[in-house]
């Protein structure tokens, strides 16, 4: 037999396909396209967060040297585009025409012949605005005789939800000896991808075709609902998203940016491009979590937990966007149960409408589970704490047992696999958890505060089944369209969207495993409307457990065909054909084999008679259940009691995300997923003032971690593979961002519970931690 | 550096090295080095992130050092020297930093990745055998949101050891 | 955000009242002005250069009078655009004979910034309005003395 190429399948730590152009800087972002004749739009916007609008005057706007139109909400009336739908059946603005709602928020777009021509104008335009009274707090939203937000609603009440049985969980707590209960506020913050959001649009009013270059992470949405709105042929409208520089939830919105682009482009005849300045940005786009919450935690005194129960109120913004599943207005936060095996839990969750932007869910964090993690995992250390028993103990005893597995849990959700406690125990392993233990100890006897702090996780993602998962109706299935050419070299479509997770290189990688093709012979596309197959996009871990699992079911279709024309070849019945990776040979023959590049130059040149020529499959999958990685992480901290600055010395990660498929790439997922958690733990904040001013606009006030802060990340892995993917695999983009925040804040209660300090919330500043130390008379001057 | 006087609405016509080879171009007196070398030059591998110096994206190497191109004018690079992530690579030769960031997976969004790398460039000319810790602040100026930097740190360490073991890639050529 | 000061002279409260009821003089004390116009006597348009931080250019100001009651009470209303910004200024101010002769002049400044100024340079954003509006009526009472 000859040699075996290498093909880089599933478990190759390959190094990534796609660097090649990144490394060299021949990537193409949305800002890097110039078409000819190309023009600039740049936005007017409001420095009031609420206010009615007197007048609009562009007069000296549209007399300023480049200025080629100028565009109000007054123009996008009749076309219907002043307002269109959000992704939660909501509506939100596009440009106002009666009063702005948010800070910042688009008023005016102005198009000029260059970027500086733009900006110039868009001083020129004269808005006489009536301030009005502004609401920022969601609790004082709800309250009677708050100003209204939305008039159209007349409330700024989007929703209340429910989720698990109150009464068998009241009752739970009635019946329970100890009941711990928090409030918390995980606050707001903004995702910060590196790269702004923008757009490049093209109408080509010959042929009617608009074509839009965006930022988007889910561009066959973004066509669906365009040609819903306006009733232009589907088949017309190309949405290109190409290379993207990082998007975490936030580029799965549409920005007024991109509608008023595209009908800039209809008025001017030209290409008109739009993208946002960082300081533009922040204010205006999707914002993750503000969300207020009272967690409860009921259990028996030996430490067995019972039932856990939430009320809480989550801040939408001017306009309920969350691009949740449609049956799940609070996302997947039902999964707060977490790793633990309760009797019964109760959730409830009132959305309120402030004077801030749309938001929720816009930062990796898998449908609100970032909020259900934090919620469950800061409780079960509170209670642990308040026993007197290990914290880990604490989660070792309650665990879902490996053998419960399938697991239903009180909430209707069936998780697929686990092992909660390999996971946890590896982690303890690792970081020397009972050393560490006695270290504190001594600490404290000295006076020194030193903390350590668990979080068991436990993640859903992969949404989902077609029977609970739709987004405006389109189910969320996972699509995959390979190609075989003549020569057994592939392309690849696939109706998701990479912003740097490596989907060319990982479906590669799929494909190879299943057809035995190197991966250099592979190419994936993705993101263009007019190529791919239809898909809902890269969002919430979802990619491989969905257009992951189609690769391969794919591939495995295109096998089954491969193999009827290996027989034909080698002159076999089909039942005697046996796949070895990348050939066919004759059972007890191994010697006379075809290789898979020779069964497809004879799919196009002597495939066997009455089949059909060529060699593809399409598949849209179908994902039987969702899956559930975990993972445990362990933090060390040691808090400074002069300046109040809590530094990371160690975090151990355990991941468990079933098989994977490229371990430097899971690695690298799980880096950067930390990082975020360790910046929404200690420095990420968005903050309101009681006028609507933003705090956090840019870089200048919004701090993302540095190399300097960002501690070196330990991790590690167990293996669970998930029972129903085809490939084993459960997802792992956001377990990390998921899991992490609760390890970081445990941490530093843990340090400071002797102190009397049960919580602090996010982010832990070093001057709250200071003056809770002075509170205390635990503070020194240095 | 001499006071530049231009008038505001003129055209100012540029004259400098970029990449080894002598490139002229015109740009407003106020027009930011990014936007000339993004968009007269046409070298769009510098990125924009930010727009109050903070992200890095657009780090150049400009007379043999490190400047974030967005906060400094056209104008100011008159006559100079400029090296842009597509001057890295040398006869079609991955310049070792672009080969560590690949081998040791130190990008994945890839927007933050030329300006970190050109960071990078210079801190290695200037600290051939950096710590990690010197490596962490001199890539402090600039942002990534996807990789946690410990394999950026990696990149880094593996380009430091390749260079110093290539003398090939000491002498200058930017 | 409330500033507030008082400035003691030795002119009488009327004819305090008849130097700052006059829009044309009490404007030509606002800090940094570009151009002024007088609309009416209760009304004038000013353009100042303003900044704070590295956020500069120019703003675009309505001045209005909004209270007259001669030798005791006048009220200012201050209406502001520009630098993607706006601020709201409501200045009351108070005149009082002093039994040694002179006068005093109390004033309040109710200032509300909102926009881009008011987030990007939260940290600098009171001590500039307050300097800003000091700057005013420091002018003011020079012209008096």
């Amino acid at each position: 037999m000859t040699e075996v190429p290498v093909i880089h399948g599933m478990g190759s730590a390959v190094k990534r396909k796609e660097d090649v152009r990144f490394i060299q800087g021949r990537d193409t972002y949305v800002d890097d396209i110039s078409l000819p004749g190309m023009v600039y739009l740049d936005f007017v916007r409001s420095p009031y967060a609420h206010a009615r609008i007197r007048s609009i005057s562009t007069e000296r706007a549209k007399g300023a040297p480049g200025v080629v139109a100028v565009i109000t909400g007054k123009d996008l009336q009749p076309l219907g585009l002043d307002w269109i739908p959000t992704l939660s059946g909501d509506k939100m603005m596009v440009l106002p025409t009666e009063k702005v709602v948010f800070q910042m928020q688009e008023v005016v777009g102005v198009v000029a012949e260059s970027r500086y021509a733009a900006a110039d104008a868009v001083k020129l335009v004269e808005v006489d605005y009536e301030p009005l009274p502004v609401v920022t707090d969601p609790k004082k939203a709800l309250e009677e005789g708050s100003p209204i937000v939305r008039e159209d609603k007349r409330t700024n009440h989007v929703f209340h939800w429910e989720a698990g049985d109150r009464e068998a969980t009241d009752r739970l707590f009635e019946q329970a000896d100890v009941v711990v209960g928090q409030d918390m506020y995980y606050q707001r913050i903004h995702v910060s991808y590196m790269e702004p959001c923008g757009c490049v649009a093209y109408y080509d009013s010959v042929k009617g075709t608009p074509t839009i270059w965006m930022t988007t992470q889910a561009p066959h949405v973004v066509r669906t609902v365009a040609s819903l709105i306006t009733k232009i042929p589907e088949n017309k409208i190309r949405i290109i998203s190409p290379d993207i520089g990082g998007g975490f939830g936030g580029k799965v919105y549409v920005y007024p940016g991109s509608i008023v682009a595209a009908v800039a482009s209809i008025v001017t005849g030209r290409p008109v491009k739009w993208v946002n300045d960082r300081s533009d940005d922040h204010p205006s786009t999707a914002f993750a979590r503000d969300f207020h919450m009272r967690a409860e935690l009921a259990a028996k005194r030996d430490g067995t937990l019972l039932a856990f129960r939430v009320k809480a109120v989550s801040d939408h913004g001017a306009f309920f966007g969350d691009a949740n599943p449609s049956k799940f207005p609070f996302g997947l936060f039902s999964i707060c149960t977490g790793s633990y095996d309760l009797k019964a839990a109760f959730v409830e969750v009132d959305g309120a409408y402030t004077n801030k932007p749309q938001g929720g869910i816009a930062y990796r964090c898998s449908f609100r589970v970032t909020e259900a993690v934090y919620a469950i995992e800061r409780l079960v250390d509170i209670m642990a704490h308040r026993l007197g028993i290990d914290p880990a103990e604490l989660r070792l005893k309650n665990f879902i047992p490996p053998e419960k597995f399938p697991y239903r849990s009180v909430m209707g959700w069936v998780y697929d696999s686990g092992n909660y406690a390999g996971a946890l125990r590896k982690a303890m392993e690792k970081i020397g958890y009972e050393e560490l233990r006695r270290e504190q100890e001594e600490k404290r006897k000295r006076g020194e505060l030193m903390g350590i702090g668990i979080s068991s996780f436990t993640e859903i993602v992969g949404a989902g089944p077609s029977h609970t998962f739709d987004i405006l109706g389109i189910k969320m299935f996972g699509s995959a369209e390979i190609r075989i050419h003549p020569t057994g070299k592939v392309i690849a479509r696939f109706g998701t969207r990479s912003q740097g997770q490596g989907h060319e290189t990982t479906y590669a990688q799929i494909i190879a495993e299943e057809l035995g093709i190197p991966i250099e012979d592979i190419t994936v596309e993705e993101g263009d409307t007019d190529t791919a197959p239809y898909g809902l996009g890269t969002y919430a871990s979802r990619s491989t457990p969905t257009a992951g699992a189609a690769a391969a079911v794919a591939s495995r279709k295109i096998r089954e065909k491969a193999k009827k024309i290996a027989a034909h070849l080698l002159e076999a019945r089909e039942e005697d054909v046996v796949w070895e990776r990348g050939r066919f040979y004759v059972k007890g023959a191994p010697a006379k084999y075809k290789t898979i590049q020779e069964v497809a130059f004879a799919a196009y040149t002597n495939h066997p008679p009455g089949m059909e020529a060529g060699l593809e499959a399409v598949h849209y999958y179908d994902p039987p259940n969702m899956t559930f990685p975990f993972g445990s992480y362990i933090c060390v901290v040691d808090i400074d009691r002069g300046t109040g600055e809590a530094k990371v010395r160690r975090f151990v990660a355990v991941d468990d995300c079933g098989n994977i498929i490229n371990p430097l790439i899971v690695d690298g997922q799980i880096h950067g997923g930390l990082t975020m958690g360790f910046g929404t733990a200690f420095m990420e904040e968005i903050g309101y003032d009681q006028d609507g001013n933003i705090y956090g606009a840019n870089f200048m006030d919004y701090t993302i971690p540095t190399a300097v802060e960002t501690p070196k990340w330990e991790t590690d892995k167990t293996v669970t593979p998930s029972p129903h993917h085809p490939l084993g695999a459960k997802g792992v983009g956001e377990s990390a961002t998921v899991g992490s925040p609760a390890a970081f804040v445990n941490a530093v209660v843990d340090a400071l519970w002797p102190l009397g300090v049960t919580h602090i919330d996010m982010p832990l500043y070093p001057w709250k931690i200071r003056r809770l130390l002075e509170e205390k008379g635990y503070a020194l001057d240095k | 550096m001499t006071a530049l006087i231009y008038p505001a609405d003129a055209k100012v016509r540029l004259e400098l090295t970029v990449n080894g080879e002598r490139r002229v171009g015109e740009a407003e007196p106020r027009m930011l080095l990014v936007h000339f070398i993004r968009e007269v030059l046409g070298l769009t591998g510098t990125h924009v992130g930010c727009d109050t110096s903070n992200c890095g994206a657009c780090t150049v190497v400009l007379n043999g050092r490190a400047v974030k191109s967005c906060t400094v004018f056209a104008v100011q690079a008159n006559g100079g020297s400029l090296l842009t992530v597509e001057g890295l690579a040398r006869k079609g030769r991955l310049h070792p930093i672009q080969e560590g960031f690949w081998e040791k997976h130190g990008l994945q969004c890839g927007y933050c990745t030329p300006g970190m790398m050109m960071a990078a460039y210079d801190l290695l000319q200037k600290s051939p055998n950096p710590t990690e810790e010197e490596i962490r602040r001199g890539i402090s100026g600039n942002l990534c949101r996807c990789t946690g930097y410990v394999k950026i740190v990696e990149a880094i360490e593996y380009a430091a050891q390749k260079l110093r073991s290539d003398p090939s890639w000491r002498s200058g050529g930017d | 955000m409330k500033f507030e000061g008082s400035y003691q002279f030795p002119k009488s409260s009327s004819e305090v009242y008849s130097y700052i009821s006059d829009l044309r003089r009490v404007s030509e004390c606002i800090p940094d002005l570009k151009s002024l116009e007088i609309k009416s006597e209760d009304e004038a348009l000013a353009t100042v250069r303003a900044g704070i931080g590295f956020i500069r250019g120019d703003f675009n100001l309505r001045f209005n009078v909004t209270q007259r009651s001669p030798h005791t009470n006048l009220g200012y209303a201050v209406h502001g655009s520009g630098l993607g910004s706006g601020v709201d200024i409501s200045i009351t101010v108070q005149l009082e004979d002093l039994s040694t002769g002179g006068s005093t002049l109390s004033w309040v400044a109710d200032t509300k910034v909102v926009g881009r100024v008011a987030s990007m340079a939260q940290g600098m954003i009171s001590s500039q309005a307050e300097k800003i509006i000091k700057q005013f009526f420091e002018c003011l009472s020079q012209r008096l003395r």
